[in-house]
């Protein structure tokens, strides 16, 4: 997929707004590609993969939320006999806030806490740039002798930006 | 977001499996390409929000839309706490509108049940006896009615975990 960047999507307004408590899926027929900038492969039906070792998208809100919030990502990493784990690290506004060694290929749900102070505003909408770093990211036909040649880790279907309860002692 | 008119009728379903999970759709014949958004409501309070934009081949093929307005929602958790039972509501956030509602968990009789169906059962078989249920020579079925009530009142009974 070509690339863009942050200033291209905010200028041409592509990217979608989410919502808080709203949950988007990634794939065909809802966020498709629109908040994607690079290291995915062809959106599908439900789901994208990344396609590379880093992936990244822009997630734009219409108001900078003012209490910590959480972003959870839900997906199945890509496992195999020989690839026993997929290593995530997310880096949000260049901020190092989640990691996660998944060994099952199961549904998984990845949680990540996020200050208002990580995200950055322009014209009044709070952006963010999400950074995947999937490491172990591996093409199918070197592993399984599919025909696939995307170098793929990590599988992603849905995602929440929800108000997160913190308790303060 | 397009605000509802009153024409609008909502083609939306959903289905609650063994596994706490529910599956759904939700589609708008004046909007039929937008993708709606629903809220899952556990007794009163929201529990998810999601857009109904999954993919489903069924839709595609009743044409429903472009077959994007699916949803899948786990709620495993959240029932999980409510172990006596709750009452789980899907309603399409724009319209406010309802679509599918169920109490999941222990089922239980209302109070008063057994009383209202010995009433029933007494008003049942006065009726039985009337002279309107009682000229034709074939037997009425509603002459078994009583019966019926009185069976299905203890039936009730026994397997209630009320007491009334």
């Amino acid at each position: 997929m070509p690339q863009k960047n942050l200033t291209e999507l905010a200028r041409a307004g592509e990217s979608d707004y989410l919502e808080i408590n709203l949950t988007r899926k990634f794939g065909l027929g809802d966020l498709s590609d629109r908040m994607l900038l690079s290291g995915w492969a062809a959106p599908e039906e439900n789901h994208i993969w990344n396609d590379g070792l880093e992936a990244s998208f822009i997630i734009r809100m219409r108001t900078l939320p003012s209490m910590p919030v959480s972003l959870k990502i839900e997906g199945l990493p890509f496992i195999d006999k020989t690839l026993k784990a997929q290593d995530i690290t997310l880096y949000f506004n260049g901020h190092r806030i989640g990691f996660w060694r998944l060994d099952k290929m199961d549904k998984s749900s990845l949680h990540a806490e996020i200050d208002p102070e990580h995200w950055i505003v322009r014209n009044g909408d709070a952006f963010a740039k999400c950074v995947w770093h999937l490491p172990r990211s591996m093409r199918p036909c070197d592993v399984t002798g599919a025909n696939d040649m995307r170098e793929i880790g990590f599988c992603f279907q849905a995602i929440t930006i929800a108000e997160h309860q913190v308790i303060r002692l | 977001m397009t605000k509802p008119s009153h024409r609008e009728v909502f083609d939306a379903g959903a289905s609650l499996d063994a596994d706490g999970v529910l599956h759904g759709w939700c589609w708008c014949n004046r909007r039929p390409y937008e993708r709606l958004v629903v809220q899952v409501v556990l007794n009163d309070r929201i529990t998810s929000t999601i857009m109904a934009s999954r993919f489903r081949e069924d839709l595609l093929g009743r044409r429903v839309g472009d077959g994007y307005h699916g949803f899948v929602v786990a709620l495993t958790n959240e029932l999980a706490k409510f172990g006596g039972g709750c009452l789980l509501s899907v309603l399409e956030r724009s319209s406010g509108q309802i679509f599918w509602r169920q109490f999941v968990g222990e089922f239980g009789l209302p109070a008063g049940l057994a009383d209202r169906m010995l009433t029933m059962t007494l008003l049942s078989q006065a009726m039985s006896q009337s002279p309107v249920l009682r000229r034709s020579q074939a037997v009425s079925p509603l002459a078994t009615l009583p019966y019926e009530l009185g069976q299905l009142g203890r039936h009730l009974k026994r397997r209630s975990r009320c007491e009334f």
